[in-house]
């Protein structure tokens, strides 16, 4: 029996800490995810490169000059087939990870969704501490 | 030499990569192809975002950065800070431009052929003096 390619999930969030942390955790899930640090590459990615995500896992405020609720509209229009996502607060897209996994191609989670929401504050926390701004950077080419 | 980075690793044991690159295509390939020599990789796209990433005490066994990137600093900016910062932590950077008199620890020129960075990337994860960060 050939072994089916694994699901992609295509994770939309201009925050570093967060975006890493719930793409290692559906990648442990046996995803293959596709990062995006704004709405803008999340659509350069799904225009040129041909990948077509069953799932895109998308900050509600994400950054770029697409609004997250209008690339929704416009992945809804040319790629009817992916299944978009939204979450706002941090315990949101936590819960959306712990969703996804359950249907993920590995029957178990790898770990307690409560621990990458765990993980997540603990470094943000710590970059607030040394001074580093976890908002990303509105400057552009 | 897939093989050889994941040789004696355990998965928790896994060296992690910060990949910053303002194109997400360019960074897409170039994660992907890390990740398939059984890295972590960790995707920033400009050097705020890896400052972040760094600053936040997240493992980190090299960084590999565009040199032309927006954002406060750029890719040399971004290798002083790291020399400044983290100095064991090897950085390499990539650039159309010609090669920077810069002290790192490689440098590759775009476009630079898979072989060349999974190569480099795989020399420098090697070297002695990193085998056990």
């Amino acid at each position: 029996m050939t072994e089916q390619p694994a699901q992609i999930v295509l994770v939309v969030d201009g925050e570093v800490l967060i975006r890493h942390e719930i793409a290692e955790y559906l990648r442990d899930c046996g995803y293959r995810v596709v990062e995006a640090a704004s709405t803008d590459e999340a659509w350069l990615l799904l225009e040129t490169s041909g990948l077509v995500p069953a799932f895109l896992l998308c900050s509600a405020v994400a950054p770029g000059n697409l609004n997250a609720f209008t690339l929704r509209q416009k992945i809804g229009a040319a790629l009817p087939d992916v299944d978009v996502i939204m979450a706002g607060s941090l315990d949101a897209k936590a819960e959306v990870a712990a969703d996804l996994c359950e249907q993920g191609p590995d029957l178990a989670r790898p770990y307690d969704p409560q621990l990458v929401l765990d993980r997540i504050r603990r470094v943000t926390a710590t970059s607030a501490r040394s001074g580093i701004s976890t908002k990303p950077s509105s400057d552009k080419k | 030499m897939q093989a050889l980075l994941a040789s004696g690793q355990e998965a928790s044991g896994k060296k992690t990569v910060l990949v910053v690159e303002d194109d997400v295509l360019l960074r897409y390939v170039l994660a992907e192809q890390l990740r398939d020599m059984c890295l972590i990789v960790v995707e920033a796209e400009h050097a705020d975002s890896a400052i972040t990433y760094l600053g936040s005490g997240g493992p980190c066994d090299l960084v590999v950065s565009d040199i032309q990137m927006p954002g406060s600093l750029d890719g040399l900016g971004l290798a002083r800070y790291v020399r400044d910062a983290f100095p064991q932590l090897p950085i390499i950077l990539v650039s159309g431009q010609a090669a920077p008199s810069d002290d790192v620890d490689g440098f590759l020129r775009k476009p630079y052929a898979e072989d060349e960075i999974t190569m480099l990337v795989a020399a420098i994860l090697q070297r002695p003096d990193l085998e056990n960060t």
